[in-house]
């Protein structure tokens, strides 16, 4: 997992409890916090930390991954505005998350394990999103939706409707407007 | 924990994390670094291909003209030789058949064959009509030289697979050299063992006699031309060096064009023909000059220890 993601999530920690409680965590999973955006770490140590932070605010792993979510979008624009920007509309941004966002990924690290998103439009005018990664954060990519949806202003209505932690084969969401 | 030491802690982190991200960027800007001179070595091969792929669809483009050309002169010159070798023969009976026939005349009218010849202005006329000939059989021999230059240009697969000892060839050259030399020019060999070249010697000798009759030619009376050999990491380089009167810049570009000369009565081929069989042994032929000081050809040419 990139750096980036572990360095949002000590933000996260950082900007809405106490820099305090982010020590407690990673002296809990036995890491050094040293983290660098550009660089690669073990995806394990980030669930564990994600798991450490479950336990002690009583989250579920989906709540906390949502929230993260959420909150690694403004991260994210804050770094790379420039992907959110040059869209028009919430649809045709995460229309351009596979095709634009995870290209531009790879090109700085062909190592890099970037999920993959397929924006379907169903003809009754549904958006169905299908997410599928060997990680299974998607609970993640819920909370990334939702900041992209805040951040072009609109609400919408997330359903998932399978997932790949139940056995299906990628995890599906439907996503309507509020 | 206080907030202070708490702050800290995770100060020496981010100084941690910020050593990190210098090291990533010095291994990054490395790797770029190294990627920019290998994609710049590469350009540079693509472009020395790319020019040789010019040169060598352009000789071939000169080779389809000169064997057409080759073909179209040769018959004609060679009808027009004959004719005038005939002409030459019958210009000599008539001259005979002329002086019977003033001999005659003055037998039978004393002083009318010196009369009859000076009305005709005929000691003239045989002397310029043999020179006339004489003229123009030299200037078919040139023709014939000409077109036997240009077949070369017709011949871009013939350098054949000889294994052949380049400095016996420039030795060779040389001696040949030595009875058509018309300047007191002295060649000095610089001669280095070095390994064989692939090829046709025959057709080395040609290139390089006729660098070294162009070096020659650089000299109005007398001068010095020197000539070496030596192994440069793979490669046979031969330089033929002259104290002439060197190559003005202007002209560089274009000394090894077909047909451009300035030292008369050369027929401007020369270079060409030593460039083109250079390339068909897989070499490569550089010019350097400095106007007044002299002239500096080089010769690199594949060794079979390739």
């Amino acid at each position: 997992m990139k750096g980036a993601v572990f360095v949002a999530l000590q933000d996260m920690i950082m900007d809405e409890f106490e820099l305090d409680l982010w020590h407690q965590i990673i002296d809990a999973v036995g890491s050094d916090g040293v983290y660098t955006a550009t660089l690669n770490y073990d995806d394990q140590e980030l669930m564990a930390i994600v798991g450490e932070i479950c336990s002690r605010l009583s989250l579920s792993r989906a709540d906390a991954l949502r929230h993260f979510g959420r909150y690694l979008f403004d991260f994210l624009h804050r770094g790379h505005p420039m992907f959110a920007d040059s869209k028009a509309d919430f649809h045709s941004f995460i229309s351009s998350i596979d095709g634009v966002i995870h290209l531009e990924v790879m090109k700085l690290d062909d190592q890099a394990r970037p999920p993959k998103i397929e924006v379907q439009t169903r003809p009754d005018g549904d958006t169905r999103l299908l997410y599928s990664s060997e990680r299974n954060l998607c609970h993640l990519a819920e909370g990334l939706l939702i900041g992209a949806a805040d951040h072009f202003g609109i609400n919408i209505e997330l359903e998932q409707l399978c997932c790949r932690l139940e056995g299906a084969e990628v995890c599906e969401f439907r996503i309507g407007k509020a | 924990m206080s907030s202070l030491e708490s702050y800290q802690r995770e100060l020496e982190i981010q100084r941690r994390a910020r050593r990190l991200a210098e090291t990533q960027l010095e291994d990054k800007s490395r790797e770029l670094y190294q990627k920019n001179q290998a994609l710049e070595t590469a350009l540079s091969q693509l472009k020395e291909q790319q020019e040789l792929l010019i040169a060598k669809e352009k000789q071939a483009s000169i080779g389809q003209l000169s064997a057409g050309l080759a073909h179209e002169i040769n018959n004609p010159n060679a009808f027009v030789q004959s004719n005038l070798e005939s002409l030459h023969k019958y210009v000599v009976q008539l001259t005979d058949a002329i002086h019977v026939l003033l001999e005659k005349m003055d037998k039978l009218d004393a002083g009318s064959a010196a009369r009859f010849s000076s009305d005709f202005d005929l000691n003239f006329l045989v002397q310029d009509a043999s020179d006339l000939i004489q003229e123009s059989v030299q200037g078919t021999q040139r023709i014939q030289r000409i077109v036997q230059g240009l077949r070369y240009f017709s011949q871009t697969d013939h350098k054949g697979d000889k294994h052949f000892d380049i400095n016996i060839c420039i030795i060779s050259t040389i001696e040949l050299l030595s009875h058509e030399q018309e300047t007191q020019v002295e060649i000095i060999k610089q001669l280095s063992v070095v390994p064989d070249c692939a090829g046709n010697p025959t057709l080395m000798s040609l290139a390089i006699g006729n660098i070294l009759k162009n070096a020659s030619q650089s000299h109005p009376r007398s001068g010095h031309i020197t000539i070496s050999s030596q192994l440069v990491g793979q490669e046979i380089q031969i330089r033929v060096t002259d104290d002439g009167d060197g190559i003005q810049p202007q002209d560089m570009a274009k000394i090894f064009e077909p047909f451009y000369t300035t030292k008369q009565p050369s027929h401007g081929l020369g270079l060409t023909i030593s460039r083109a069989i250079v390339r068909q042994h897989d070499g490569h032929i550089d010019c350097s000059s400095h106007p007044g000081e002299g002239t500096e050809i080089c010769i690199r040419l594949p060794s079979t220890t390739n």
